[in-house]
């Protein structure tokens, strides 16, 4: 489509009749028998230097949408998508969870279900054994205490490709268990 | 016996062996700790060099490839003079 300058002088003319973007698009594609979006009618508005009022109806509409979600009144299953990656992790939504957003990390929650317990938020971390991110595996989770995990970072121990993490990680328990019957006496 | 079956070993069966100790006979025997303190220094030291050796074998393969990269860098402009000599 080409915006010949009487098409542009209709736009420009349309601004004192009209009070919404929308209502003007109506129009124009009417006028001209043309199917133009909103989006290209505000790139060329831009463009041109023409000065259209905003799309008051779709913009406050948009809002109510945002805040009835906010208020969590509104909500569907499809509004949200259930899996999503951050970095390395991914999270999976599950009902009933005790975070914010009700997304948990993935690994953790199926390490609970696998082997059927509850892990302590502060003190458990599950680990990949293979280093593999996406391989959810039963076999490839691994429960280590935080203080067995400080003692693996303290001691330079990540990162290790010739040795397999397991037997790192049962090192470092050995470590933990010296340190901590160290302590007791 | 491969150092990792050692390691792991060894780690398994002092975890199980430290478990099955209460606290006084700790405090009655405080050696037991001391030899399991010395164990894990010796085995920590096997996998520190377990690590030394990968890098160095990563390192000598490194080296070999620039090297071999160069020497067919080298070639390559030998070849381009030749080819210009030729031209001329």
């Amino acid at each position: 489509m080409r915006w010949t300058k009487d098409r542009l002088e209709w736009l420009r003319k349309s601004k004192d009749i009209y009070t919404d973007r929308e209502d003007i698009l109506n129009a124009f594609n009417k006028h001209f028998n043309l199917n133009v979006s909103l989006k290209l009618l505000s790139k060329n508005n831009y463009k041109y230097n023409l000065g259209l009022p905003k799309a008051n109806r779709i913009i406050q509409r948009g809002l109510e949408i945002g805040w009835i979600k906010k208020r969590g009144f509104a909500r569907r299953d499809s509004d949200y998508t259930q899996e999503y990656v951050s970095g390395s992790r991914t999270y999976i939504k599950v009902d009933g969870a005790e975070t914010k957003d009700g997304f948990v990390p993935k690994n953790r929650y199926l390490y609970e279900q696998y082997h059927n317990e509850k892990l302590d938020p502060i003190e458990d971390i599950v680990v990949f054994l293979d280093d593999d991110y996406t391989n959810f595996s039963k076999e490839n989770l691994y429960k280590m205490d935080r203080r067995t995990h400080a003692i693996m970072v303290n001691h330079r121990l990540y990162g290790n490709k010739d040795v397999d993490k397991i037997l790192l990680i049962k090192f470092c328990e050995w470590k933990r268990i010296i340190i901590d019957k160290k302590n007791k006496i | 016996m491969n150092y990792k079956e050692t390691v792991y070993e060894t780690s398994v069966k002092e975890i199980e062996k430290l478990n099955g100790l209460t606290d006084e006979e700790i405090k009655r025997n405080p050696h037991i700790l001391k030899v399991s303190q010395l164990k894990n220094s010796h085995v920590l030291s096997i996998i520190k060099q377990q690590e030394i050796d990968y890098k160095m074998k990563d390192l000598e393969l490194r080296t070999t490839m620039y090297e071999l990269r160069n020497e067919r860098n080298n070639i390559m402009k030998d070849n381009i003079k030749l080819q210009e000599q030729k031209m001329k």
